[in-house]
C-alpha cells in the first residue's frame, strides 16, 4: 500500500538565508581542507603534474608560435591576442580538472554503486554536495599556468585595459565557469537514467578543444554551433575579447544570461533526476 | 625453425584473444576515435590562413589533406601502453606475465595492433568523401609511394612501442613513473607533427627535429602519402627511421634486463 502525502510538507527552513548561505560556505571550506590534506598525502602525483601543466603549456605556445611565424593575423586576431585566448582556455581546462571533473565522475560512480542514497539523504542540497566535494589541487598549476599566460600577453600587447573591461572580464570568466559546470552537470545527470554516459560526455566534450583558437576562424555554421548548441564561444573567446576591450555589450549580455538559464536549467534537470530516482537500496 | 613457429602460434593467440577484447568494447574504442579533435582545430587554424596563399609549400587543400591521413595515421601507429605497464609493474601484476615462457613485452606490444582494424573503417570514409569533394586535396597514390608509406608505418608503430617501452620501464626504479610517459607523449604529439606539419617549424628548430626519432613516429608516412617528401630523401630518411629503431630497440631490452634484476615482485 502506497504511503500517499495529503498535502506537500513544507521546507523546514529554520534560519535567515544569510545563515544558510554561510553554512554552506563553512561547508565547503571543510571540502577543500580535506582535499588539500588528501592531495598532499599524494606529493609526488601533485608534482608530477605541475611539470604536466608546464609542458603542456609550452606545447601549445609553441604551436601558436609556429603558427603566427608564417601570417601575422589569425583572423582579427594577432599573435599575443590568441595567446590570450589560448590562455583562458588552459585555465578552464584546469578549473574543469580541479573543481568539476572529479566530483563528476564521482557522481557516475556513485549512482553505478548504490551509493548515490547516502548523498540524497544528508540534510543539505544534493547538488551542492555532489559537485563540490572534491577539489583536484594538483591541477592548480593548469589553472595558474593559463591565468599567467592571458596576463603575460596583455602585458605583452601594452594594452592597459580600463576597469569597465576588467570589471566585464571577471563578470564574463564568472559566467564562463557557470555555463561549463552547468553544461557538465546536464550531462553527468543522463548517468541517472544511462549507465554508460561517460563515453558520451568524452565524445561532446572533445568539441571544447575548439576553445583553443577565437572562434572566428571557423566557417559559419561551426561558429553557430560553437555559440548557440555547445557555447564554446562564451567560455574562451568572449572573455578574451572582454580583456581587451572589444567585446561588444550584445556578447556579453548573451554570456551572462546563458549563464544564469544554464544554471537554472540544469539545476532543475538535477532536482528532476534526483526527485525521480529509483535508488538502488530500499 | 620450430622456434619461429612455436613464435608465430603464441603471436596468434595473443592476438586472437585481444580481437575478441577489442569486439566487446568496439563502441567505446569508436567513441574515444571521434574525441580526438585536435588535429580537426589545427586544421581549421591552418586553412584559415593559407587562404590568402599556401604556407610553406602547403595549400588549403594540403592541409585538409595532412590533417585528415593524420588522424588515420594517428590511429593505425599509436599504443598507449605506456601508462598500463607502469600501472602494472607498480602493482606486481607484471608477475604472472614473467611466469609465462613468453617475453611480456611481446604481451603490450601485441594488444593494441587487434584494434586497428576496428579503428580503419572511421576514418577512412571521410577521408575518401573529402578527397572526391574538396578541390586541392591531393595523396601520392603511387605503388611505389604506396609501398614506402606502409613501410613507414610498421617503423612508426615499431618506434612508438620501443621508445614509450623505454620510457615507462623506467617505472621499475621510479615509484610515479606516469609523468614521465605523459612527458614523453607531449614531446611525440609535438614533434612528430600530430599538431604542426614539421617542415612548417623555423628552419633553425627544424634542422634539428628532422633528425629526432619523434618524426619518424608520424610524420614519415604522413610526408610520404601527402608527397612532401622527395623521392630523393626516401632512402636517407628511412635510414635514420631504422637506426633509431634498432637503437630504442637495444635500449629498451637493456632496460627490461636491468629493471628485472631490482625487481623486487610487489603482491608475490
Amino acid at each position: 500500500m502506497e504511503l500517499r502525502q495529503t498535502r506537500p510538507i513544507p521546507k523546514y527552513r529554520a534560519t535567515q538565508w544569510w545563515k544558510r548561505a554561510l553554512r554552506y560556505f563553512t561547508l565547503w571550506r571543510v571540502f577543500i581542507a580535506n582535499s588539500l590534506a588528501l592531495e598532499l598525502e599524494y606529493r609526488a602525483a601533485f608534482i608530477g603534474q605541475i611539470i604536466i601543466a608546464i609542458t603542456q603549456t609550452a606545447w601549445q605556445l609553441v604551436a601558436i608560435w609556429v603558427l603566427f611565424a608564417h601570417r601575422d593575423h589569425l583572423g582579427t586576431w594577432t599573435m599575443w591576442e590568441a595567446v590570450i585566448v589560448l590562455g583562458l582556455y588552459i585555465f578552464f581546462d584546469g578549473t574543469i580538472e580541479m573543481f568539476f571533473r572529479p566530483n563528476l565522475e564521482q557522481i557516475v560512480e556513485h549512482i553505478r554503486m548504490g551509493t548515490m542514497d547516502f548523498i540524497l539523504l544528508k540534510p543539505v542540497n544534493s547538488q551542492f554536495l555532489a559537485t563540490t566535494r572534491i577539489v583536484h589541487f594538483r591541477h592548480l598549476g593548469d589553472v595558474i599556468a593559463g591565468l599567467g599566460v592571458a596576463l603575460y600577453a596583455l602585458w605583452r600587447l601594452n594594452v592597459q585595459p580600463r576597469f569597465l573591461s576588467v570589471l566585464a572580464f571577471l563578470t564574463l570568466l564568472l559566467a564562463g565557469g557557470i555555463i561549463l559546470y552547468s553544461l557538465l552537470l546536464i550531462l553527468v545527470t543522463l548517468s541517472f537514467w544511462f549507465v554508460n554516459v561517460t563515453n558520451i560526455i568524452e565524445l561532446i566534450w572533445s568539441v571544447y578543444e575548439a576553445g583553443r583558437f577565437p572562434i572566428d576562424i571557423y566557417p559559419q555554421t561551426v561558429r553557430w554551433v560553437l555559440t548557440f548548441v555547445i557555447p564554446i564561444a562564451f567560455i574562451t573567446t568572449v572573455p578574451a575579447e572582454a580583456l581587451l576591450g572589444r567585446v561588444t555589450p550584445r556578447s556579453a549580455l548573451t554570456a551572462m544570461l546563458m549563464a544564469v538559464i544554464i544554471l537554472l536549467v540544469s539545476s532543475l534537470f538535477w532536482r528532476y533526476a534526483t526527485l525521480h530516482y529509483t535508488s538502488a537500496s530500499s | 625453425m620450430e622456434a619461429l613457429k612455436w613464435l608465430y602460434r603464441k603471436i596468434k593467440i595473443i592476438l586472437i584473444v585481444h580481437w575478441a577484447r577489442a569486439l566487446e568494447y568496439r563502441i567505446v574504442i569508436f567513441i574515444w576515435i571521434l574525441a580526438s579533435t585536435v588535429p580537426l582545430v589545427m586544421m581549421a587554424a591552418w586553412v584559415h590562413l593559407s587562404t590568402s596563399g599556401p604556407i610553406g609549400g602547403y595549400t588549403s587543400g594540403d592541409f585538409i589533406a595532412y590533417y585528415m591521413a593524420n588522424l588515420l595515421v594517428m590511429q593505425v601507429v599509436s599504443t598507449w601502453h605506456g601508462w598500463e605497464m607502469t600501472k602494472a609493474i607498480r602493482r606486481g601484476e607484471l608477475n604472472p606475465l614473467l611466469l609465462k615462457p613468453f617475453h611480456p613485452l611481446w604481451h603490450f606490444g601485441l594488444r593494441a595492433i587487434p584494434t586497428k582494424p576496428l579503428r580503419l573503417p572511421i576514418y577512412l570514409p571521410p577521408i575518401i568523401v573529402v578527397t572526391l569533394l574538396v578541390p586541392g586535396v591531393h595523396y601520392d597514390l603511387r605503388p611505389i609511394a604506396l609501398l614506402a608509406f606502409f613501410a613507414a608505418l610498421a617503423i612508426a608503430y615499431m618506434l612508438t612501442f620501443f621508445m614509450q617501452t623505454a620510457i615507462a620501464l623506467s617505472a621499475f626504479w621510479i615509484s610515479e613513473a606516469t609523468p614521465f610517459v605523459t612527458i614523453w607523449y607531449q614531446f611525440r604529439i609535438l614533434f612528430s607533427g600530430y599538431i604542426i606539419p614539421l617542415s612548417l617549424f623555423p628552419t633553425q628548430v627544424l634542422r634539428i627535429i628532422r633528425w629526432l626519432p619523434f618524426r619518424f613516429t608520424l610524420s614519415l608516412p604522413l610526408e610520404i602519402i601527402v608527397g612532401k617528401l622527395p623521392q630523393e630523401e626516401w632512402a636517407i630518411t628511412f635510414a635514420v627511421a631504422m637506426a633509431w629503431t634498432v637503437l630504442f630497440f637495444g635500449l629498451m631490452h637493456i632496460i627490461w634486463n636491468r629493471g628485472l634484476r631490482v625487481y623486487a615482485a610487489f603482491g608475490a
